[in-house]
């Protein structure tokens, strides 16, 4: 039988889809009975979409912008190139 | 999509401004993230962001595509961080080892919740707590991330890399990517209902 602390530490993994069939009967089984977890596996959630929401806070300075910009274009005029001088393969 | 990023690609080759401050938007403050977890200073990381994107731009003519883009700027940033993590003697491996912040003391012995777990229904990002957003406690507590949780969460959790791209930059195991990203959620699950009492 899964307990409440089972299923904690294995909440993120469930949220990830990375178990296999009956760890997640196991888990949808448990939650159809339990407030406590039902409730845990929202925050889980929400703490996931704050996450992603954080990321999307740009935080711009135009300033560095410029900066990096700058060092770019007099690196090839430099150089008398139009394009990037030296090539790094992905 | 394909579209999208080869005319994305030809802009930035050209160092065209809005081109470069679309993708600046997108990753600097998380390349400041994963660069301060090697070298543990956000100076030093700032710099490291800095001479990446100018790398970015120098070589954008021969990314080939074979890694998604964000995956090519991370990988350059990771190598110049561990290059300056070497310069400066820091160690340039990230210690997986850290220690697990789990849940365990909200249980009783036979594993049911000691307390119920609150609601959440009003977690919202501009929701305001304590004089402060809610996302402005999410920022402070993914900084305040042990740095190897850190760099998987932004890397894999926020900026959307492939495992095996993230276990490549971070120099670590799948098995050790997995763990750390859970412990990282768990991490800022606590934070959040900490603020909420």
């Amino acid at each position: 039988m899964l307990s409440c602390r089972d299923l904690s530490h294995q909440a993120d993994a469930f949220l990830d889809c990375e178990l296999g069939l009956w760890q997640r009967l196991r888990i949808r089984l448990h939650l159809s009975m339990c407030n406590g977890c039902s409730r845990f596996m929202g925050q889980m959630r929400t703490t996931r979409r704050l996450i992603t929401a954080e990321a999307q806070v740009a935080d711009p300075d135009d300033a560095e912008i410029d900066n990096i910009l700058a060092v770019f274009h007099e690196e090839n005029q430099s150089s008398g190139q139009d394009g990037p001088v030296t090539f790094v393969k992905d | 999509m394909l579209n999208d990023q080869t005319e994305l690609l030809q802009r930035l080759v050209t160092g065209d401004r809005s081109a470069f401050e679309g993708v600046y938007r997108r990753h600097n403050s998380s390349m400041i993230r994963v660069a301060s977890a090697i070298l543990r200073n956000r100076a030093s990381a700032e710099e490291i962001a800095q001479e990446t994107w100018i790398a970015v731009l120098r070589n954008i003519g021969g990314f080939e595509g074979r890694s998604s883009l964000a995956g090519w700027i991370f990988t350059i940033l990771s190598n110049k961080a561990k290059t300056r993590a070497k310069r400066d003697g820091l160690s340039v491996s990230l210690d997986t080892s850290e220690n697990d912040n789990g849940l365990d003391d909200a249980f009783d012995g036979p594993g049911r919740w000691r307390d119920m777990p609150e609601l959440w229904d009003e977690m919202t990002p501009e929701r305001v707590v304590g004089g402060r957003q809610v996302l402005t406690h999410v920022s402070e507590a993914i900084d305040q991330l042990p740095p190897a949780q850190r760099a998987v969460l932004v890397l894999r959790g926020q900026q959307g890399l492939d495992a095996a791209e993230v276990c490549d930059i971070l120099g670590i195991t799948d098995s050790n990517m997995r763990v750390l990203l859970h412990r990282a959620r768990f991490s800022l699950r606590q934070s959040l209902d900490r603020i909420d009492r």
